[in-house]
């Protein structure tokens, strides 16, 4: 049976960019970019769960959004679902992805394939950073019944990013590809492949990173993340702080042509690395080359 | 709950080398306080050897400092090299992170205002300038952090500016 497209209506944008409060002015420039990738969790105050008015629109970011909104797709990249938790997800907070889905006419949603939100007795608290899901059939399962349900309530396209890993857990059920072929054929929902996270556990864990390529069904990938990093002591980060490596664009060149259902590629960076990556001058030059690639495919 | 007593133990890891090193040293016994299964158990004490739960110490702590040295950055420079023992006495007493950087803030420029008041904070710039820049500083941020809807007209906002400064001058 053929796959269905994960992406769903959602049109090809071509080459975007995370929004940052950093590079604003490279953002709005005309023609710099296809569209915006948008963390929304930047966007607004979280009052809290007992709150009445839960969310607060933050002005400094929202005047930006009403200016792209009108000439630019926008597309929503969430922290905050934390969809691989044992505690279930946050009703509010899925509220509040849907309201921004309607106010913003996202093009998709997406967010990672890892857990971020704990546990604390009867209530729950934040890890403080993504950490990774062990790829076990129950925790697939649990995660399954999650993106079903937000699938349902969204209408789609829903995609989850493949995560940068640095630990390995020992005895784990399935593979990460295998893993998410799995959660993406069960459940429609797309793969927003990150190949810089790719790289990062390639270098890390020591394996060849076509050959994670030639496992994943690349029907699934509806956007690709591009970044740079660093090391940290001797693990290689997924830090945002520069430019691609260029590993990271050899990934690219093999990915693009083989992902029938690809809407775009983002570019992601740091707000704090701006100035120490080049600032426009290095974004300009990462989003032209991403464009090359691009444009060969399509 | 054994997945939750698994991923909280994971988390607790990452924000705490020493209870990684307790792992390390006990094995098993440290981790007494979390329902878990022998799997996982196994897990988390082979984590704690490993080179990438380093990293994920360090991109914790550096996650935890980014709201306190990009918004409070002026209070950082001050405070020069003593900065990172104040970091350090602060993650313990709140060993949690705040993920709303007004209230991570915030909490930080209470804890270093009574720990500059009580003279504990060893630098070799003046505790009075330092207390000055970092209500300067909070005030500012905390207005810029505003939600839309709680947004006060500008003679209100100006009003509350000065009267966040220390000083009467």
């Amino acid at each position: 049976m053929p796959l269905c497209d994960p992406g769903g209506r959602a049109p090809r944008l071509g080459v975007g960019m995370i929004y940052t409060i950093s590079a604003d002015r490279f953002a709005r420039s005309p023609g710099a970019l296809d569209y915006w990738a948008i963390t929304p969790d930047m966007f607004w105050v979280d009052r809290g769960v007992d709150t009445e008015s839960r969310f607060g629109d933050l002005p400094h970011w929202i005047e930006a959004l009403e200016w792209a909104a009108p000439r630019l797709p926008i597309v929503a990249h969430h922290i905050g679902l934390s969809i691989g938790s044992s505690c279930p997800l946050d009703q509010g907070y899925v509220s509040q992805l849907l309201s921004w889905q309607g106010r913003w006419n996202y093009p998709w949603i997406s967010d990672h394939l890892s857990f971020a939100q704990i546990e604390h007795g009867a209530h729950k608290g934040s890890a403080g950073i993504a950490l990774p899901l062990p790829y076990d059939r129950s925790v697939l399962d649990m995660i399954c019944a999650r993106v079903s349900n937000l699938l349902e309530l969204s209408g789609g396209p829903l995609l989850l990013e493949n995560p940068a890993r640095y630990i390995a857990y020992p005895d784990e059920e399935l593979t990460e590809t295998e893993f998410i072929n799995a959660l993406c054929a069960r459940t429609g929902c797309g793969l927003l492949l990150d190949l810089h996270n790719l790289h990062c556990n390639s270098v890390n864990h020591m394996f060849d990173a076509l050959q994670w390529l030639e496992a994943i069904d690349l029907d699934h990938v509806v956007e690709v993340h591009v970044a740079g990093g660093a090391m940290i002591g001797d693990i290689y980060a997924d830090s945002h702080s520069g430019g691609c490596p260029n590993e990271v664009w050899d990934l690219l060149e093999h990915v693009v042509p083989r992902a029938p259902h690809i809407r775009g590629i983002t570019f992601e960076f740091h707000d704090s690395y701006f100035d120490r990556m080049g600032g426009d001058a290095c974004l300009e030059r990462e989003i032209t080359r991403a464009r090359k690639v691009w444009q060969r495919c399509n | 709950m054994s997945l939750g007593d698994f991923q909280r133990a994971l988390a607790d890891l990452v924000a705490n080398p020493a209870m990684c090193l307790a792992v390390r040293r006990h094995g098993s016994d440290a981790l007494d306080s979390y329902e878990l299964t022998p799997r996982e158990h196994r897990r988390l004490e082979s984590v704690v050897w490993q080179r990438g739960m380093s990293a994920n110490c360090t991109v914790y702590r550096s996650t935890r400092a980014t709201p306190i040295y990009t918004l409070l950055q002026n209070t950082c420079d001050l405070l020069g090299p003593s900065l990172t023992h104040e970091l350090n006495e602060y993650w313990m007493a709140f060993p949690r992170m705040e993920v709303r950087f007004d209230l991570e803030i915030s909490r930080f420029a209470d804890f270093l205002a009574q720990r500059l008041k009580s003279g504990v904070v060893e630098c070799s710039c003046d505790s009075a300038a330092i207390t000055e820049v970092l209500a300067i500083e909070l005030a500012r941020e905390t207005e810029r952090l505003r939600p839309r809807d709680e947004h006060l007209p500008h003679q209100k906002r100006a009003a509350r500016f000065r009267t966040a400064l220390p000083i009467s001058s």
